[in-house]
């Protein structure tokens, strides 16, 4: 069940080269060109595409709980919401009822500063994370950009829903480094904020902790640079969807395909054994 | 055994049937809901079956979106159809789209009390029909017997789509026939409701009721009423049919006029069956206003049994 963390589906398992489709709206893109950018999941993979109107997935994901809850499994859903997305009625419901049920759901707020232009302070009068104590939920704020502290937080939020102990709200401190999209040119932005976050990126810091483990980084990136060469020139050959194809797939026809069960297989931590997330 | 029995009996053989099926609403475990569709279904099914809401609309379609997409059989009930602009956003936007964008079912039923005629007035009367017909993705019923209420729920809970299922309150407890027992589906198509051949009426819901009896004897004249059950997908060839048989079309609609089903129907028909029409589409349909509290009024905007009298005379003398 996934937002903008494009990372998540790669570590769920989509392949790059059907991500570059996705974008370029090719056939063989996730959505087969029905939509766009990360708007896409792989059923497959347990994932549920996000659409625009935010935070719809929250109750859906809340849905996804309690189908869990009522059927006795021992799994739980996540899924990414905004800064934004905390002033819409959705937020409310979702919370209310995650935390009523207490359903096994993460709820994962990637406080990013901006709602496309629209900053923190012209947008709520309280932090969210501290709202979730109001809903009986547990709130917890994490820095945004330490990849092995939001796991952290995330696990121990995994932990709690499936033992019964329901919903969590990560808040994921951290800066929208781009434009809302390609055409947003951020004037809106301080020069020394984005100066400020800059110091702090994700990937330098995780970086610098792995070098320090004597992990060869740069052997890393050069593979993974290869891969996704090859991915996207796979992808710039696959044709674009056929025209007479654009009505179809409005309506299931026949048995309902199952979603996924969500394993992960690029995660070191569903290699081990554990259940999954 | 009335419509609203029939609707709670096709509940409780689904609930029985299968696991996944489940219910839930405002209102609808401890109170058997407003009006008592799920009477005794909490009792008989437990309350994890029969779930209590918080008064959350969104938040019901949205939780019944996500627990379909994991292999449930959910069915909401809203408290009123016209509640359902609470939760349009995840019905339009997420179940509607879910499975041409992800090729993910959306196996969901929703389950709106609709219409009007006993005064509820401006919110607690409405045909929000159209609305849906409008958005990809969602089936829409609209039973007008006891039996299609039973046998197009267990339709639609059987469906691997997100169908409306609007009951009107009116027939509630006004219609009552011998329904079959047991688990029976009723196809998303038409029914002829009374056969004939000089004009046709095309209705669905509490208007059958209305142009059934408005036609019953009129000046001798062989009045054909079609009912039509589903409006999406839209029995298409059923109306066609009747309209190049009988070659006069009234169309009767109780939601408000503009861009409603029966506007749908005239637009069909003005498209494909041109040649075989010995008169304009002829339509009486709630004009476009809020339905109104107050007796007097709501009767001045409801499609009334002289009305529709009154449209077919006019029509078979043309």
């Amino acid at each position: 069940m996934l937002h903008r963390d494009l990372a998540a589906h790669l570590v769920r398992g989509v392949e790059p080269e059907r991500i570059f489709a996705q974008y370029m709206g090719r056939a063989s893109g996730i959505t087969g060109g029905r939509d766009g950018n990360v708007h896409f999941g792989d059923r497959r993979l347990g994932c549920v595409g996000m659409v625009s109107m935010l935070p719809d997935m929250m109750p859906v994901a809340a849905g996804m709980a309690m189908a869990f809850k009522l059927r006795g499994e021992r799994r739980c859903a996540l899924t990414w919401l905004g800064d934004g997305a905390t002033s819409r009625g959705d937020f409310h419901e979702a919370m209310n009822w995650a935390a009523l049920q207490r359903l096994p759901v993460i709820f994962v707020l990637e406080n990013n500063q901006y709602a496309y232009s629209t900053p923190l302070r012209l947008q709520f009068a309280v932090d969210p994370v501290e709202r979730a104590a109001a809903y009986g939920a547990v709130g917890q704020t994490v820095d945004g950009n330490d990849v092995e502290a939001v796991f952290a937080a995330t696990l121990r939020a995994r932990e709690r829903a499936l033992d019964g102990a329901g919903p969590t709200l990560i808040e994921a401190v951290t800066m929208r480094m781009h434009g809302h999209a390609a055409h947003d040119d951020m004037r809106y932005v301080p020069a020394e904020q984005l100066e400020h976050w800059r110091a702090r990126d994700p990937i330098m810091l995780q970086q610098a902790r792995l070098q320090a483990q004597g992990v060869d980084v740069e052997a890393t990136r050069n593979a993974v640079a290869e891969q996704l060469d090859a991915a996207l020139a796979r992808a710039l050959q696959q044709p674009l969807p056929d025209p007479a194809s654009a009505t179809e797939g409005v309506f299931c026809e026949g048995e309902a395909e199952p979603l996924g069960d969500g394993q992960a297989p690029y995660s070191g931590y569903a290699a081990r054994g554990t259940d999954r997330v | 055994m009335t419509y609203l029995q029939a609707i709670s009996d096709g509940l409780r053989e689904e609930l029985r049937a299968d696991e996944r099926v489940f219910l839930m609403g405002e209102d609808i475990a401890v109170l058997g809901g407003a009006f008592k569709v799920t009477d005794g279904l909490a009792a008989e099914f437990g309350r994890e079956r029969v779930i209590d809401t918080p008064l959350a609309e969104s938040a019901i379609v949205g939780t019944a979106i996500g627990a379909a997409v994991v292999g449930m059989r959910p069915v909401c009930e809203m408290q009123f159809a016209d509640f359902i602009s609470c939760g349009f956003d995840q019905l339009v936007n997420v179940a509607g789209k879910m499975h041409y964008r992800q090729r993910l079912a959306v196996p969901l039923t929703i389950r709106l009390p609709s219409g009007g005629g006993f005064s509820g007035g401006p919110f607690h009367s409405q045909n929000p029909e159209a609305w849906f017909m409008h958005a990809p993705g969602l089936k829409v019923v609209a039973p007008a017997t006891a039996s299609d209420a039973k046998g197009l729920l267990i339709a639609a809970i059987h469906d691997p789509n997100p169908v409306l299922f609007f009951e009107h309150k009116h027939l509630y407890r006004r219609i009552k026939e011998d329904v079959a027992p047991g688990r029976f589906e009723t196809p998303f198509a038409a029914r002829v409701a009374r056969e004939g051949r000089d004009l046709t009426v095309v209705a669905y819901g509490a208007m059958v009721w209305s142009a059934l009896e408005a036609t019953a004897d009129l000046d001798g004249a062989s009045i054909e009423v079609l009912d039509l059950r589903s409006l999406v997908p839209l029995d298409e060839r059923a109306i066609l049919h009747s309209v190049r048989k009988c070659s006069k079309l009234v169309i009767v609609d109780e939601a408000n006029a503009t861009c409603a089903a029966g506007a749908q129907v005239a637009a069909l028909v003005a498209e494909h069956a041109f040649e075989h029409l010995d008169g304009p589409v002829v339509r009486v349909a709630t004009p476009d206003v809020p339905i109104a509290f107050s007796p007097p009024l709501e009767r001045a905007l409801l499609p009334q049994v002289e009305q529709i009298k009154e449209a077919c005379r006019e029509l078979l003398e043309y």
